[in-house]
């Protein structure tokens, strides 16, 4: 208890000190993350191995590459987002100055997760310190290697002479200690329950918070559509990092007549991508833990496997499955997949797909694929989901300005690029009046009248 | 769960779509306006039996703001609705890229009883706008107002959509017990944390607009006489029971003795040599409220003002001048027609007081030397700042209104308000074709489709940035 006390404490201490507002210094710790990350690319690239079986290229692409692009946006855009915001006038402060003015919010902890472990930890981590706070980092101690790694080399590469930046480790305890100190904000990428018991300890300090949570992703197949371009699409987005992403396809919806075709095709697309032998493939990664891998396998029971289905607990290995005709009642159906299994689900129409998908939770994304657009407004319209890509999965999240978020238990708030600045930020209104000029203020003063009152 | 089947019964008419169309979110607004016209008369009424507020001041903050609010929305929800395209890489250039407006469904929105139509009314307003179904409970406290809303709206709001619930806090408690989408509250700080404790259990998101003791730093260099006006309209409007409100002064001991000839001045200005028979002057809401503010009057020692009339509930306005830290009247918001003076050597002691408190809703500033207003806006934290002037800051629809910290969480006013109550939904709708221009990013990985994904979406800084 006392440590977390100490390591928050020093950081607001820090941050009290006005060290982290100016823009030179907030950019001077951006480029300190770039040179972090071009020059232990290596050490990151090994870590992201060690805990997920990532090959380079891929741990690049899906890691670094959004953290570097981060970074460069940030560094670029920060004078201009950082800069106070005039807004209209009206008729009575007309001769006065109003603006917003954007304002760190103090002492920000980002909880990452393992799916993704570093650049779930830094894409946060820029926002929080371009927005010129101090942040207390939490890694996910389920990646170890990853979390290691991140606690010693931000230390190494951000600022030395002050506290305003500190890395945790460990697991449940230690983060349920650090969740009883007061912070500005807090933003954690995790589970829904856990996310709950988040906000609890947020509401003791009302501290605001970013919740990017979970949820099942639906995915539906219209039936007049490229078939081969959207199941390779698919394919690439639900089996990528072995399924263990927040925002992959969870399960298809389509009609019962099309269920084969889209099996084949997908099945297809898996040799291209990963040969005859899935598992000597350096580009299928493996399940990140016992735990998870048993829990994602029981998930197969008494389904109807379609294709794969293999697994090999020493190694953690699901092989890239497919279920098809299954019950919406069963358990791969009530909870978050994450894992390389995608139960098919048939509905006989849109309208099926759309009720079916407004009767679950709301979900951190949603897919739809069709060549009518037509039908795909009318998805969008007529469902809520965090974010969404049509014809396509995964890719919303790589557009810059798009804000990256969830809705209902798949989370609240949003980030990247401008929306974390904006997410870390204060925007404090502003109105400068001038002490002269008290006629103009004789209106408002009692005694009142209605002649007043009409002006 | 008592209110389980009237949650149910807004959440199925959010699932039917009604709420979606723009024309009847316009149909619904229209009709607000017509109750803000209808009822004006009760409104004032109401308002005044409930916390003798006077009709100048009940019109300006309950019927007028109302209709400003309503009006930007009305001007704007077109604009506001409409899909926000965003910039795209060149990968993407046949694709559409957009943030989507949606609503969360059934939110809940709980009011105080200060400015009791405004408080439920704006929120509301946001919310319609943004297509949202709501429940509104306003304050038992005001309960003429809580009468009034609860008999007149439902005729002029679609019952299938929104509904007003009364009660004191067991009902809010109950009522929390439903899952909603969105939950607006404005109240105090204590509040605000079961509010959110609660929202935590169904992982609601919250606007909270709470309150604490916001600064008002006098310089020395100041036109005493507009000074003492402003701080004295802003501390006495709606007698003191205002958020917003100047909380307490903090001046040098120079400034207090200009400060307080100036401030009677305004004061019988504003209400006559006795204020007790002024029109223009309100009471406490409450015995209770009055109790607890009788009780600040021996702080410091009493300048001005300082009589009370326990049977109107009426505390006169009333000025305590050296005040210290540690007197009763600096332990908690004052929410009354009190207004604390306390002494500081300079500028930096009153900087280094303001910070070393939990951040406030609001924070004023008084100088004609505008590098001081300057100074104390930059090296202090609000929700909002005036300078020169109290209040004022929140009658502009284009300046977000709300706290820091203690003091709140989230935004409303204008366009913030409809923000507040919709799902910013990042939205890509991709073009089947063109699958080549994919296959980068597809297995099997090798360092060449990393080269060529990598320029496909890096960000290239432009140059370098001219702050080095």
């Amino acid at each position: 208890m006392e440590r977390m006390q100490q390591i928050v404490g020093r950081a607001r201490a820090a941050f009290n000190s006005g060290r982290s507002r100016p823009l030179e210094f907030r950019i001077q710790q951006l480029k300190a993350l770039e040179r972090m990350v071009q020059e232990k690319e290596k050490e990151i690239l090994a870590a992201l191995k060690a805990d997920l079986h990532k090959s380079g290229p891929n741990a690049y692409s899906h890691e670094i590459l959004g953290v570097l692009r981060e970074l460069a946006l940030a560094m670029e855009k920060l004078p201009s987002w950082a800069a106070p915001q005039p807004v209209r006038n009206d008729l009575l402060t007309m001769r006065d100055e109003a603006y917003i003015g954007y304002e760190p919010l103090g002492v920000v902890l980002v909880i990452g997760a393992w799916n993704y472990p570093f650049v779930l930890v830094m894409q946060p981590l820029i926002g929080a310190i371009a927005a010129g706070n101090a942040v207390v980092v939490k890694p996910s101690e389920v990646s170890e290697n990853t979390a290691k790694l991140v606690a010693e080399l931000l230390p190494q590469y951000l600022d030395k002479e002050s506290d305003l930046y500190a890395v945790v480790t460990g697991g449940v305890p230690e983060t349920t200690e650090l969740l009883t100190q007061r912070f500005d904000h807090i933003l954690y990428t995790g589970n829904t329950a856990v996310g709950k018991i988040v906000m609890a300890a947020a509401a003791k300090h009302l501290t605001p918070v970013t919740l990017e949570l979970g949820g099942k992703s639906p995915c539906y197949i219209d039936k007049d559509c490229d078939l081969a371009v959207a199941c390779r699409r698919i394919t690439w987005g639900k089996y990528m990092n072995c399924g263990q992403t927040c925002i992959a396809p969870d399960y298809i919806l389509c009609d019962p007549s099309i269920q084969s075709q889209v099996v084949e095709n997908i099945k297809a697309t898996l040799k291209e991508f990963y040969g005859e032998d899935v598992k000597s493939s350096p580009d299928y990664e493996r399940i990140i833990n016992q735990r998870h891998f048993k829990r994602v396998k029981s998930l197969l029971e008494g389904q109807k496997i379609a294709h794969g289905g293999e697994t090999d607990e020493a190694s953690c290995f699901i092989a890239p499955t497919i279920l098809t005709d299954v019950s919406p009642e069963s358990k791969v159906m009530e909870e978050e997949i994450f894992g390389p299994v995608l139960p098919i689900v048939s509905v006989k129409s849109v309208e099926e797909a759309i009720e079916f998908i407004n009767r679950r939770e709301k979900p951190l994304a949603l897919y739809v694929f069709s060549n009518n657009k037509q039908l795909i407004r009318r998805v969008i319209s007529e469902t809520s989901s965090g974010g969404m890509t049509a014809n396509d999965v995964i890719m919303h999240c790589v557009v810059p300005d798009l804000p990256f978020g969830g809705v209902g238990h798949s989370g609240m708030g949003a980030y990247l690029g401008r929306h974390s600045f904006e997410t870390f930020s204060h925007r404090r209104a502003c109105l400068i009046k001038d002490l002269r000029w008290e006629v103009v203020h004789k209106v408002r003063y009692p005694p009142g009248s209605m002649e007043m009152m009409h002006l | 769960n008592p209110y389980a089947g009237l949650v149910s019964h807004l959440r199925a008419s959010w699932l039917s779509g009604k709420t979606r169309p723009m024309e009847y979110r316009v149909a619904q607004l229209e009709a607000l306006g017509r109750f803000l016209d209808d009822k004006k008369q009760e409104i004032l009424e109401a308002t005044e039996l409930d916390m003798g507020k006077p009709s100048f001041e009940a019109f300006f903050s309950e019927i007028l703001l109302c209709k400003n609010e309503l009006n930007v929305t009305l001007n704007n929800l077109c604009h506001w609705m409409k899909d926000e395209h965003v910039d795209k890489n060149l990968v993407m250039q046949l694709d559409s890229a957009f943030i989507r407006k949606d609503p969360y469904g059934v939110v809940l929105i709980i009011a105080p009883w200060n400015y009791p139509i405004q408080l439920f009314l704006v929120p509301l307003i946001g919310a319609i706008a943004a297509g949202n179904c709501a429940i509104v409970k306003p304050s038992e406290i005001s309960k003429n107002t809580e009468r009034l809303v609860a008999e007149t709206l439902s005729c002029y709001l679609d019952n299938d959509c929104f509904a007003v619930v009364t009660g004191g806090v067991p009902e809010t408690t109950r009522l929390l017990e439903n899952k909603f989408d969105y939950i607006f509250f404005t109240g105090t700080p204590p509040v605000g944390r079961i509010i959110m404790t609660a929202a935590a259990k169904h992982l609601t998101p919250v606007t909270l607009e709470l309150g604490g003791k916001n600064p008002c730093y006098v310089a020395d260099t100041c036109d005493v006489t507009n000074v003492a006006r402003r701080v004295a309209w802003g501390r006495f409007f709606n007698a003191g029971q205002t958020c917003i409100a100047p909380d307490y002064v903090l001046c040098t001991i120079e400034m207090q003795e200009k400060l307080m000839p100036a401030l009677r001045e305004a004061i019988t200005e504003f209400f006559g040599p006795n204020p007790r028979e002024s029109p223009d002057f309100g009471r406490i809401v409450s015995d209770k409220q009055f109790q607890r503010l009788r009780a600040l009057l021996g702080s410091g020692r009493v300048a001005l003002g300082g009589q009370t009339d326990e049977a109107e509930r009426y505390i006169a306005p009333t000025v305590l001048a050296d005040v210290l830290p540690s007197d009763p009247a600096m332990q908690e918001e004052i929410f009354g027609p009190i207004l604390p003076i306390v002494v500081i050597a300079n500028m930096d002691e009153a900087i280094d007081f303001i910070n070393a408190r939990p951040r406030p809703l609001a924070l004023y500033a008084f100088s004609c030397d505008s590098k001081i207003v300057n100074q104390v806006l930059e090296r202090t934290s609000s929700g909002g700042f005036c300078g020169n002037d109290t209040l004022m800051h929140v009658t502009l629809p284009s300046l977000p209104f709300g706290g820091i910290g203690n003091s709140g969480l989230g935004k409303y006013h204008g366009k913030f308000t409809f923000d507040t109550f919709s799902h910013h939904r990042g939205c890509l709708h991709r073009n089947m074709g063109l699958e080549t221009l994919n296959a980068p990013r597809y297995p099997p990985y090798t360092q060449q489709k990393l080269g060529l994904l990598t320029t496909a979406f890096e960000v290239k800084r432009r140059g370098t940035c001219t702050l080095l």
